[in-house]
This record gives structure tokens, sequence and C-alpha cells, in this order.
């Protein structure tokens, strides 16, 4: 019996001692893989992995002079508050919705322009045109909040200039909430469409050539070729992308908000951000912040897990 | 958004855990018994560290003239410029982890972290050791004794106001438009509204004028208005502030403001003026002559007149400067002697010397003098900023919000003539001196649908009855009645009665 035990225990730690050395023996081997991982792991353990710590925030009653240890422990205290909190549902119906516009409308932009670029046949003009839309990427949101003032004021604006030429009365598109969604979105297209095609270039770059001329030999047209060789093409990479983006649905860019922001498009205008910046950062409410915080992350890991789960039912490869 | 307020908080969590409380170690000074520093030779230097706002650049300490300062003063400053709109975070991070500077120059020393580090006793009160400022004569006699008398915080000094000229903001206004509609500058806000009324309707292009809070003070809301519990409204919720708000409503209504003017922010309110679309204005009086040739620019003919104040049914708008803005924080774990020490350098930097080369830099290499006017040299211009006297409290030129550093020099005088009415009718804004930690933690809830209420009250959206319903209502909301009674202690405090 005793033996018996012996043995097994014997066999298991070799077994154990043998996959280590198996493992070690490939640490070794691959050692300069490893290297090359090392920098972007440290960036993941150091500043994504380790300020999860700060979460704990949310729990406590933070007092950035008492320090994280002296700060009272008050449990789901913060995250009552802000179920409770009217303006919390405002907020999420914001977000949501800034971001579901832009994942209608921004989000097949990018791929469309992408194409289009694609079978641009003159070198020079393609390049050109590669670069002129990359460009407004480069512009701050603050240039880009005084360009549209300097578009549709009613005082100012291009556009109501136009308008009075033709003899209408201007119209005053800054201080209309219906509109106020729509043109975060257009202002987020003119900037960042261009921008978002590289990805989707260089995935149709990648591309064998010899599906074209198969499809040509098959006697596919120019759409036909697009529809049947680069869209599948870049399927893997457009549902990559599109799983990431929702990670982001409660993720609305501050800046633009805050600069778009006046006291008629408040209402549509308020989202989570701006509900941390006003908290956390002007009232010095660290604990709100970072609940608010807890709970964006929380939902955006949700729809990433949700999707990838869809999409890997749907026989694509997800994220994971 | 959401990992990156984390990490900064994790940061500063960290970061807080080592240090635990390093405050409060000593106790309060005995002042006159610092013996060991009248004895310190000219040639030592003294090294201290300090963090400042900077509004540009970040400036270079060894350019020629910090590195000239440093060495006539036998100073070695080890200066953490930030960018003003990064300045509170950084400071609460230093607050967070204990890890300040010896002085902290702060931009808003009213901020509400730095209030509760105040409290907390993390900075020094510095009464013991100014005492009756026989030391710091120069403390005494150039910062201004309102500076003084408004930056105590409950009754004690816990920071150095950074000096500043009292008169600032006033009114512009285009007279070659008044000129044409045969009108004289107005002095009230009824001649105001006429007078806009009148060149509205001579050139309906123009913009009378936008949303100005600092007309406020016309409507009367510098005297206290109280509740029954004997607490004091915040001039948002006074009844005067409503009457301004009626009385903009009547503008807008006759299509004086621009449909838009709570959209038109930053700087595009001085855009606005400059380009000849505003007829009346609200800036330092300085940018009199700035704006006069901006607007010739358009109209070869337009002038550009100084409106000391407007006259109102409850006052004068628009204010004095209390005398300073911003001060210098010493934290407790300077240790006493050292604090003596940045108290002389604050004392030394006052003087009249050092405050015209930290205004001006030194002549010859920064500025020649013209006619009586600096004329900076583009050294000058590269090294000497606004904000460069910053990490002191400085001696200031009374007229600095009304001189240009463009205008002539008799334009200046004219101007400083017409302005110099204001130190009589003129008074110190209240609300930007008295306190409530309260009213700091509650009214950011309510500041946004404030504002709100507030445009549509004046765009006809709501009528005045809402408005004034939904006033109602905040004046009656808990939480800011404990802030009116805070109010009203605070309001006692710095203004008796």
């Amino acid at each position: 019996m005793k033996s018996n035990e012996l043995a097994v225990k014997k066999a298991s730690s070799t077994v154990f001692g043998g996959l280590l050395r198996r493992r070690w023996s490939e640490y070794v081997k691959y050692r300069y893989m490893y290297l090359l991982v090392l920098p972007g792991f440290l960036f993941f353990v150091v500043f994504k992995l380790v300020p999860m710590w700060g979460l704990l925030i949310a729990f406590k009653d933070y007092n950035p002079i008492a320090g994280f240890g002296q700060s009272e422990w008050v449990g789901l205290k913060y995250f009552k508050e802000m179920f409770a909190d009217e303006h919390f549902y405002s907020m999420l119906r914001n977000t949501l919705l800034i971001n579901i516009f832009g994942l209608v409308f921004f989000f097949p932009l990018p791929i469309l322009l992408a194409v289009m670029l694609n079978e641009v046949r003159h070198e020079m003009f393609k390049r050109i045109n590669q670069s002129l839309v990359y460009m407004p990427h480069f512009l701050s949101w603050v240039v880009i909040a005084s360009l549209t003032f300097f578009m549709l004021s009613v005082d100012i604006g291009m556009v109501n200039k136009v308008v009075r030429l033709i003899g209408l009365e201007p119209y005053s598109f800054l201080n209309d909430s219906r509109l106020f969604w729509g043109m975060l979105t257009l202002q987020g297209i003119w900037k960042d469409a261009g921008w978002g095609t590289i990805i989707f270039l260089a995935a149709i770059a990648g591309v064998n050539p010899e599906r074209y001329e198969a499809a040509v030999v098959d006697g596919a047209s120019r759409f036909r070729q697009i529809w049947h060789v680069t869209l599948p093409a870049i399927r893997p990479t457009i549902v990559v992308l599109l799983i990431l983006r929702l990670g982001h649905m409660t993720d609305v860019n501050f800046e633009q908000v805050l600069l778009m922001m006046n006291p008629l498009v408040r209402e549509v205008a308020d989202v989570f951000d701006t509900y941390v910046y006003n908290n956390g950062i002007l009232r010095g409410m660290y604990s709100i912040g970072v609940t608010v915080g807890f709970f964006k992350g929380f939902v955006g890991l949700a729809l990433v897990m949700a999707s990838n789960y869809i999409v890997k039912k749907m026989g694509h490869e997800g994220i994971y | 958004m959401f990992k990156k307020s984390t990490a900064f908080l994790a940061l500063a969590m960290t970061l807080a855990v080592l240090p635990a409380c390093s405050s409060s170690e000593t106790a309060a000074p005995e002042s006159g018994q610092g013996d060991g520093k009248s004895g310190t030779s000219e040639d030592q230097v003294f090294r201290y560290s300090t963090m400042v706002s900077t509004f540009a650049e970040v400036p270079d300490m060894k350019n020629q003239f910090w590195t000239r300062f440093q060495k006539e003063n036998h100073l070695e400053m080890d200066v953490q410029w930030i960018p003003d709109p990064e300045f509170q975070t950084k400071l609460n991070l230093a607050l967070a982890s204990g890890e300040l500077p010896d002085v902290v120059s702060a931009q808003n020393p009213d901020d509400i972290n730095t209030l509760n580090a105040v409290e907390k006793g993390v900075f020094w009160d510095l009464d013991p050791f100014l005492g009756d400022f026989s030391k710091y004569p120069n403390l005494k006699k150039n910062i201004p004794e309102g500076a003084w008398k408004y930056s105590k915080y409950k009754g004690k000094h816990y920071f150095i106001p950074r000096a500043r000229s009292q008169i600032n903001t006033g009114y512009l206004i285009r007279k070659d438009l008044l000129d044409e509609a045969g009108l004289a500058v107005p002095k009230t806000t009824d001649e105001l509204y006429n007078a806009l009324k009148t060149v509205k309707a001579k050139d309906p292009k123009m913009i009378g004028m936008l949303f100005m809070e600092n007309m406020q003070s016309a409507f009367g809301t510098f005297k206290p208005q109280y509740n029954a519990e004997g607490g004091m409204y915040r001039n948002v919720l006074s009844d005067a502030y409503t009457d301004m708000i009626e009385w903009y409503r009547k503008l807008y209504q006759d299509g004086l403001m621009s449909p838009e003017f709570s959209a038109v922010k930053g700087a595009e309110p001085d855009n606005f003026f400059a380009a000849g679309k505003t007829v009346f204005h609200t800036k330092n009086f300085w940018h009199q002559y700035r704006m006069e040739q901006e607007n010739k620019k358009v109209k070869p003919n337009a002038q550009v007149e100084i409106v000391p104040f407007i006259k109102g049914p409850g006052g004068n708008a628009s204010y004095l400067e209390p005398g300073f803005t911003g001060g210098l924080f010493i934290p407790k774990k300077v240790p006493e002697d050292k604090v003596r020490k940045i108290l002389d350098v604050f004392n030394q930097a006052a003087s009249e010397e050092n405050s015209k080369a930290l205004f001006y830099g030194y002549e010859g290499t920064h500025h020649t003098v013209e006619k009586g006017k600096y004329v900076m040299t583009s050294v000058g211009l590269k090294e000497i900023q606004s904000f460069t006297n910053d990490p002191f409290s400085i001696k200031r030129n009374e007229w600095d919000k009304v001189d240009s550093p463009l205008a002539p020099v008799e334009v200046d005088l004219a101007n400083r003539e017409k302005v110099k009415v204001v130190y009589d009718t003129l008074t110190v804004d209240p609300f930007k001196i008295i306190r409530s930690a309260t009213w700091a933690a509650e009214w950011p809830k309510y500041a946004d649908e404030f504002e709100t209420k507030r445009t549509e009250a004046i765009m006809g959206k709501i009528t005045m009855d809402q408005y004034r319903k939904y006033i109602e209502g905040l004046r009656s909301n808990a939480a800011l009645k404990k802030a009116f009674v805070e109010l009203a202690q605070s309001y006692k405090e710095y203004f008796g009665g």
C-alpha cells in the first residue's frame, strides 16, 4: 500500500517534473521570441493589469489625502447611488445612441473607402487621395470644433451665408438637439474615416492576385471581383475590428462632446465621460468617477464576449 | 477614459500608500526665533522646488532671464512648469502621493481638492511665520491690503496671495456706430438697451451683445439676499440675477443677441467683437486699443470706446478684482527653517527691482524704455510672459490691465483717466471670495441644468414664471440650503454684517 502510494507520488512528480523541464527547454529554445514579446507583455502588466487595483476605489469612500489604505470601505454604496440617479439613464441612452450612430454610419465607411481606393488604377491619383483622406485625422478636436462653428454658426457660418444668399431664413444647427448626434457622427467620419482605411488597405494588399486572375478567367466583372474576392478576403479583419469596436460602445470621445456641447443640447450630449469629468475631477469625488468607469468597462467586456461568442457560432474566427 | 482614469488613480494610490502620512509632524512655529537664518552668507545659494502653471510653452530655466534672476538672488529654483489645464490634476496627484514641492503656486486656491488638503493640514498656516510682517516689508507693502484680507481661509493665511491689480475687466463699445446713430456712450442698462436697439435698427446685420454674466451686479447681485433661515443665496439664485435674466430676455426678444449666444464659446466672443460683429463687449480694458485696430481692418473709421462701468437698477457692473489671483502654498513637510527662508525669498522677489524684472525682464536684454513705455525686445517677448512672475507675488502696476503693450503712451494715459472712476463706482465681487464646501460639492450637480434653464429663459423657450419656479426649487433644496448657511457665515467673515 505504502509503496504503491510512493510510486504514484514518484510517478506524478516525474511527470510533473518532466513537463516542467520540457516547458523550460522550450522557453530556452524560443528565448528570442519571448524576448520579443516581453516589452508588450510588460506594457500590459504595468499599464493595464496593475491599475485594475484602482477599481477597488469604487467600493471605498476614496479620499486622496487619507490615501487608499485609510479610505473607508463602503461596499456597493456608489453603485446604488449610480443606478438610482435618473441622470444615469439619460447618459446611458446618449452614450449608447451616439455609439450606435457611429456603428451604423461610421463603421462601414472606411471599408467602402478602402475598397474604392483599392480600385483606383492610377497610382499617383490613389496615393494623393490616400494622403488627403488621412489628413483630418491629425487635426485636434479643438480645430474640428472651430471648423464646425465656422461652417454652421448662424452669425458667421458658411452654410448659413449660402442659405441667406438663396433667400431662406438662416438656421441654428448648433442649437438643435435633434441634429447633435448626427453632427458628432459626421465630424467623426470626416476626421477618421480615411485613417480607418489603413488597416483594410493592408488587408486587401495581402490578397493573393491569383484569386483575381481566377475570377477574371471566370468572367467576373469588377463588382463581382469586389464582392467575391476582396470582401471575403478582408472579412476576418472586419469581424475583429467590429468586436473591438463593440468593446468601446460605452466610450464616447469626451473632448469632442465637451467642445460641441452647449446648454441647449446638453440633454442629448451628457455622456458617461462628461459625468466622470464633472464628478471625479470637478467635484473631487473619485469613487463615483471610478464606479461609472467600472460600469463602462464591464459593459464593454460583456459586449466583446457576447459578440465574440456570436461570431464564433457563425463560423468566423473571433479575437480569442 | 475608463482605462486612463483607473490607471491614474491606481498610480495615485500606489504612491499614496508608501509615504502614508508625512504631514502634521511639526507643531506651530515660534515666530521670531529663527536665529540661524539671519547669518546666511550672501553668496550661499538657496535651493527650493516649486510647481507653477504655464499658459504657453514651458519656460526654459536656463534662458537669459532666469539665469540672471537666480544668480542675482542667490537662488537655485527647481520649477515644475505645468500646462495650466493639467495643473490641478498634477497637484491632486502630488497631494495624493505626498510628493509636494516646497512651494505650490496654485492658480485656483479655492479648488475643492486644494481646500480639502488645507482642511487636512497639508499646508502651513503662514500667519505665525509672517507675524507683524516686520521681516517681510515688501510683502506687506506691495501686496494690496484687500488681497491679504480676502485670501484668508477660516481666518488664516494658508497661502500668500499673488498680487494683481484691482482694475481688470470692463466693457468696450463701438463708438462709431453710436455716433452714426447720434447716441452718447451708454451709462446705464436702459441706455445700453436703447443704444443696441437703435444701432440694430440701422444695421440689422449687427449683433448687439452676447451673454455676459458680469452684468449681474448692475441688477444688485452683490447685495446679499437671505432666506428665512438666515442663509445667503449664491448670486445665481438671487432675485437680482433673475432680474438680469429678464433684461437679457428682452434683448433677445428684440433680436439684439445672437440666437446662438450660448454656443459662442472660448475665444469666439472676442473674435466676434474684433471682426465687427457685436456692438458691445466685455474684456480687460487694455484690449480697447487692439480691438479698435482689429475693427479698423473691417471698417476703417471704426472706433472702440471704453465703458468703465454700467449702472443698473441694483448697482454697477462689473467689479473690482480682490487684488490677487492664485496663491503660494507651503506644505507642512517643509521644515520651519526652510519656510522662513522661502518667505525671505518671496519678500525679496516682491521688491521694486525684482518685481520690475519679473514683469518686464531686464533693461537692455528684455526691454528698452521709450517715452515712458516699456518696449519689449524680441528676447523679452520670448522670455517674459504674463505668468513669468507666478512663482512669486510681486508688486503690480495698478494699470496692468489698462495699459496696452501695443498702444502709444498717450492712449494708455487717456484710458487710465477714463477707467479711474471704477475705484469709486465698483466693488469686489463677494462671490469670488466667500466659500462654502457644501456649495462647491453640491452645485456641480445642478450647474448644467441651471445653465440650460437660464439659456431657455433668455431665449423665451420657457416663461419667466417657469424659470422663477425652477430657481425656487433650487432655493428649497435641502443640500443647497446648508450651503446658504455656510455662505452667510463666510460673507460675515470677510465683509462683516
